[in-house]
Parts: C-alpha cells; sequence; structure tokens
C-alpha cells in the first residue's frame, strides 16, 4: 500500500476518533450541565422553604474564586505618583509610609495599602468628570468601571467613589474617593491593590455553600428575595507591604448586601 | 507532480492537528486539567512560608472608639479579630516611631482611656522584632527596647505609641495620620468592656490592664498525650531539624531515650516526648531578630505538624544572647496559650549564627473532647483579686500532669 493510502486510513481514523472524544465531551458537559441545574432547582427550594425567595434572574456562578497574596513595590508605586504628579522625589517617613513631591502636588502611600494625592491645580474634567476619574484609575493601576462609580455632593465638592476590581470581580472593601472643587478634581484618597501577584490559590466554597452559610447566619431573617449573587474579594492586610484577597460571595437581597467570606463561612451584613 | 506533493502535505497537516485535536479531548476527559488545579489548592501562592499572622499575636486587646466607649476581649478569638485590623497600622507605628521619652503611670491610663488600640502580648518582646514581623524597619533609635503591652493612641490628630517595659512606660511619636486611626476605631461597635482602674474602688488593687465585661469565648475542652503515645515518627523529627534518617547512627541509651548522631548534630528522643536537638557547629553569620523567630519557628512547627493535633503554635518570647538569639514558642488553643507545669515552654530554641544550635521541644498532641466550658467571668474573678489583695489575672489553659483545663492565673 502506498504511504498516501496509508495516510488516508490514518486521516480517517483519527477524524472518527476525534469525532468519538467530541461527542463523549459534548455528552460529559451535557450531563454536568443537568446536575448543575438539578443542585440549583434544589437550593432554590431549600431557600424556599427557609422562608427566601429566589429572584427570577438568580443564577448560580459556576466557579470559585481563589485566593490572592499581593506585594508592594516601591518601584512601581513612584512610576503611579509620576504619572499624576510628574517627576516626583521620594521620602521615606518611616513605618513604610512614603511621599512623593512632584510638580503638580504630593502624595503619601502606606504600606496598608492606603493612599492620598493632592493636587497643587486641579486636574480639569473637560465636562466629563467620570471620564476623569476612570482615566486616573487606569494611571493608578486599578480596575473600575462606570457602573462601580457612584457620587454624592459634600462640603468639599463632588465626590465620586469608586469600587475597585480584582480579575473582573469586585474587591468590596477596595474603595477610592475622587474630591472635585470648583476648579476640578483636587484630591484623591482611598485604598489601592499592591502590585506584584503571586499564583491564585484555589479552595474556597462554591455560590451554593455561601448560600448555605447565609440561611445559617444571624442575617438571614432580614432578607425575602435573593437577587444575585456576586463573585468578589476582600483585602486584608496582615502586615505593612503586603496584602491578601480573600474571596468572598456577596449576596444581593432586598434588605441590601450580604458578604459570606467564602474562606471562612463568615457572613456579615456590607454598608451601603 | 506538484499537486500530489501539495496533497500530501495537506495530509500531514490533518494528521498533525486531527492527533493534536484528540490528544487535548483525552486529557480534558481523564479530568487531568481538574487534578493540577486541585493539587494547587493551599500551593504557596508567594504568601511567606511561616504564617507569621497567626504565630505571633496580643492574648488579649481592646478598641477605644471616640466617644469613650470600648470594645475589648481578655482572651480568645476576639482579641485576634481586633489585632487582625490594627497589626499593619502597629507595624507602621513602630516602624516610623520616634524616640521613646518616660511616661508616667497616668498619661499610660489617659492613652488606655483615650480613642486608640490595646495589645497585651504578655512576654516582654523587642520592638525590632515586633517591628520587622509586621514588615516595617527597626527604628534607628532601637536600642534593644522590650514591651509587653503596646497602646496606639490618638492625640491632637496625631497617633501616639506607648508602650510598656517592664516597670515602665514610655511614648513615642510616630507618623500615623489619626484620620487613619479613626476611620479604623469606627469599625468597631462597643461590647461593654473597661480597663480595671476604670471600674472605680471595687477593683483599685488589680492590675490597671485587666479587661472585665467584654466579649468573651466560651472554651473547648481537650484532652492531651505525648505524641510517642499517637505513634511519631523518628524519621519526621530528624528532618525537621536537618538529618537525614539513613545516615544518622543511633542507639539506645538506659533510660530509653533513642540518640540518633549525624555529622555535629544530634538528636534526642526521650520517652515522655522531649526532644533535644544541638549542633556543636551551626553556620556563621548573622540573622534579624524577625528571621531567628521564623526560623525557630519553622522548625518546631516542621517536628511538631503531625502530632500536635488541634493546638497551634505561637511565638512567646526572644531574647538576645551574644551569639544569637533564644526563642521560645508555646501552646495555644483556641487563642489561649498553654502552661505545662507552670511553664508555657512548647519549645525553647537557640539560634546562633544562622541556624539551629539547640533546641528542646515538649512534644504533646491535643484533641478536642466535645463540649465546652465557660470560665468564670473576668469581674468575678478580678473581685476574688482585690479581695486576696491585688494583683494581675490571665486566661491559660493549665496543664498538670495529664489534667488540661482553662482557668485563670492570677499573681
Amino acid at each position: 500500500m502506498d504511504r498516501g493510502k496509508i495516510k488516508n486510513w490514518i486521516l480517517l481514523v483519527l477524524l472518527l476518533l476525534d469525532l468519538a472524544l467530541g461527542a463523549l465531551l459534548l455528552a460529559g458537559a451535557a450531563e454536568q450541565a443537568s446536575y448543575r441545574k438539578l443542585g440549583e432547582e434544589s437550593l432554590f427550594e431549600v431557600l424556599r422553604q427557609r422562608g427566601l425567595t429566589p429572584g427570577e434572574a438568580l443564577e448560580l456562578p459556576e466557579s470559585s474564586p481563589g485566593s490572592w497574596h499581593l506585594e508592594r513595590s516601591l518601584q512601581a508605586e513612584e512610576t503611579l505618583a509620576s504619572r499624576l504628579l510628574g517627576a516626583v522625589t521620594a521620602q521615606n517617613q518611616g513605618g513604610n509610609i512614603y511621599t512623593y513631591t512632584g510638580e503638580n502636588g504630593s502624595a503619601s502611600f502606606r504600606g496598608t495599602g492606603e493612599f492620598e494625592i493632592q493636587f497643587t491645580d486641579p486636574l480639569e474634567p473637560g465636562g466629563n468628570p467620570r471620564r476623569l476619574v476612570l482615566q486616573t484609575l487606569e494611571s493608578l493601576g486599578l480596575d473600575a468601571r462606570e457602573e462601580d462609580l457612584s457620587v454624592r455632593d459634600t462640603a468639599e465638592g463632588e465626590v465620586y467613589t469608586a469600587l475597585c476590581r480584582w480579575q473582573e470581580a469586585l474587591v468590596w472593601n477596595c474603595r477610592v474617593r475622587f474630591t472635585f472643587t470648583e476648579a476640578g478634581l483636587a484630591w484623591i484618597s482611598g485604598q489601592r491593590l499592591f502590585d506584584t501577584a503571586g499564583e491564585e490559590t484555589a479552595g474556597a466554597y462554591s455560590a451554593n455553600t455561601a448560600v448555605l452559610c447565609f440561611l445559617d447566619s444571624e442575617y438571614a431573617g432580614m432578607a425575602g428575595t435573593l437577587e444575585a449573587i456576586l463573585p468578589g474579594y476582600t483585602m486584608s492586610v496582615p502586615m505593612s507591604g503586603s496584602c491578601t484577597l480573600q474571596p468572598v460571595w456577596v449576596l444581593q437581597t432586598d434588605a441590601g448586601y450580604f458578604q459570606v467570606n467564602a474562606v471562612t463561612g463568615r457572613t456579615e451584613r456590607l454598608a451601603e | 507532480m506538484r499537486d500530489r506533493t501539495r496533497r500530501e502535505r495537506w495530509k500531514d497537516v490533518g494528521i498533525a492537528a486531527l492527533a493534536l485535536a484528540a490528544l487535548v479531548m483525552t486529557v480534558q476527559l481523564t479530568g487531568l486539567p481538574d487534578f493540577l488545579r486541585a493539587r494547587n489548592a493551599g500551593a504557596d501562592s508567594g504568601a511567606p512560608v511561616t504564617d507569621r499572622a497567626s504565630l505571633l499575636g496580643p492574648y488579649a486587646a481592646a478598641v477605644t472608639l471616640s466617644d469613650g466607649t470600648r470594645c475589648g476581649a481578655a482572651w480568645g478569638s476576639g482579641s485576634q479579630a481586633i489585632y487582625e485590623r490594627f497589626s499593619a497600622l502597629l507595624g507602621e507605628a513602630l516602624g516610623s516611631a520616634g524616640n521613646p521619652v518616660r511616661a508616667t503611670a497616668e498619661s499610660w491610663r489617659e492613652a488606655l482611656s483615650g480613642p486608640g488600640a490595646y495589645f497585651d502580648f504578655r512576654a516582654q518582646l523587642p520592638l525590632a522584632l515586633l517591628a520587622e514581623w509586621l514588615g516595617a524597619q527597626t527604628p534607628e533609635w532601637d536600642a534593644g527596647d522590650s514591651a509587653g503591652e503596646l497602646v496606639l493612641a490618638l492625640e491632637d490628630n496625631a497617633v501616639r505609641l506607648y508602650y510598656r517595659s517592664g516597670e515602665a512606660w514610655y511614648s513615642c511619636a510616630t507618623a500615623l495620620n489619626g484620620a487613619v486611626l479613626t476611620e479604623r476605631l469606627g469599625e468597631f461597635s462597643p461590647n461593654g468592656a473597661v480597663f480595671a482602674f476604670e471600674a472605680g474602688e471595687d477593683y483599685a488593687l488589680v492590675e490597671d490592664t485587666v479587661l472585665l465585661y467584654g466579649s468573651r469565648d466560651t472554651l473547648q475542652n481537650y484532652t492531651v498525650r505525648t505524641p510517642l503515645q499517637a505513634g511519631q515518627s523518628a524519621a519526621e523529627l530528624l528532618a525537621a531539624f536537618g538529618m537525614n534518617s539513613y545516615m544518622a547512627n543511633s542507639y539506645t541509651e538506659a533510660d530509653g531515650a533513642d540518640i540518633y548522631v549525624e555529622g555535629t548534630m544530634s538528636l534526642r528522643l526521650s520517652g515522655d516526648g522531649t526532644v533535644r536537638f544541638w549542633d556543636t557547629e551551626p553556620a556563621a553569620g548573622e540573622l534579624s531578630p524577625a528571621a531567628a523567630a521564623e526560623l525557630a519557628a519553622r522548625t518546631v512547627q516542621s517536628a511538631l505538624e503531625e502530632t500536635m493535633g488541634a493546638a497551634e503554635l505561637r511565638l512567646w518570647s526572644l531574647e538576645y544572647r551574644d551569639t544569637g538569639y533564644t526563642v521560645q514558642l508555646c501552646y495555644c488553643l483556641d487563642g489561649v496559650p498553654v502552661l505545662r507545669n507552670g511553664d508555657p515552654c512548647a519549645a525553647k530554641v537557640e539560634i546562633t549564627g544562622t541556624d539551629v544550635s539547640w533546641a528542646e521541644i515538649t512534644g504533646l498532641e491535643f484533641t478536642a473532647s466535645g463540649g465546652t466550658e465557660a470560665p468564670m467571668p473576668p469581674e468575678l474573678e478580678a473581685a476574688l483579686v482585690q479581695s486576696a489583695g491585688g494583683g494581675s489575672m490571665e486566661m491559660w489553659y493549665q496543664l498538670w500532669n495529664d489534667q488540661l483545663r482553662a482557668d485563670w492565673v492570677t499573681a
């Protein structure tokens, strides 16, 4: 048999093999989807029995976020400061508190992730403060979307607050505030995420388990409807310059937001 | 001819693509990606090897809010929950602290009563160790000062650090902004805790910083036995100290203790679970206090990890020696340290140069036996201390012979 015919036979065998493997994969995926649906329906039944109505659009996320460990980088921090203030001079205040003084103001960054930036000449929003806020967040190496912004009027001026994201999920205690005076963006303060990340560590509770933890908590009786379950993180800084992003599940209910720690199962109510 | 060649080449490409697709789908079907992901769960994510947060923390803590009310815990998880919110701030305060000035008992009491956070580590710990442990630099003025109790006090919109070293008090200015501390204090709700000196004449003779009322965890009941009774492996112990069970020579002494010798290192495993190690030629060099504490903790954890049961290890003390350090670690159950025949020490480790040169470890295995106990409320115990002429009181798990019980220890 010539080589051409042998190759034809090999192609045919491989094609049939791929079709069979593909069919098995599809069957497996369909089976998993049906198990997921069954699990979801069972959980919804438990919710109804415990007096909590599943919202019409309620869906259970399939995968659980893992934990991350982030470390501070002074070099990255100086770069962030210089993006907003021009060329900066760094000064170590001790206790891992660094101040950066530049052409257009000064900044203070702490080992807990908290920071403050004050502009000598406020930045002009050009009629669109939201866009300036998002651009500034990008300059600071932070990820946020327009729907993550809230605004309120204060005695100092208009204050935009952004909730930051990590890997597209919200970090619920990582907020940055932008204060606009009449002249423009005058100062920024808040919590930032550190600069260098290790590998993601898996092993957190699933959304189903988080809901059950909520039902066992002191807050279960407060809510009547469970509208959504959102994956997210909470930032913990046990020592200066080093933080852990712990995965959480945030339950959006008619009584507000409740956060379930996906590592410990601990439930707490989130401030609005 | 050229068409035929091109056709053959396309067949080669097709075979390679179909073979690769088959390989990928086969891997997916075997579940190998999920297996590898599960194996990575708990693996090093870039965090420090030793869990510093669990190895060192206060045994009692309190937060005084801006309105003068207080949230405090005299023992257990409540004190750890408070410390978690302030540990990084404490590190910043230590690292940016100015020269300490001697403080009076009165100013110490004012610092405790005013807005701020209080931490009781019981044993005297070098400030250099605390600062470095919490990620900050050692203050330039540090001359080996130690402290067992510390306060972050809000004064004139700035944060002042107070600490008690033996029977003296000191305070330092820090670079922390008062607004930062105020914001952190606002995260707590009061639970009625008061310090003994604030509770009136009924507790006038009780140590100032004894926390009355406040939160009180019920404590679990535990049984204890030596790991040898549980079948502890000598090979694991040897490995913890860098010895090889295959290379080490061994013999048994008259009292039944097993001795292992490898080069300059020796290890003695007694029948009562006590392990002694010594190395006559430790490596030269110098470690910082935090690095020495981590080395000691890591070594003892490796030796005891499989056999401690429900207990955790905590750093108890660190002392300077001419050639290194002496580090002591204690067992801890539910945030309460264990006192064994009057001694908190689970392990004593001498660091010389960059190595462990000597260690003595008391191997114990703790198992929850079901049930809990509610220790006497601190305000009742304090009344007894007052009537006995005054003094201090601390919550311990006390181990006498084989009996383990949570109770107050007064002095």
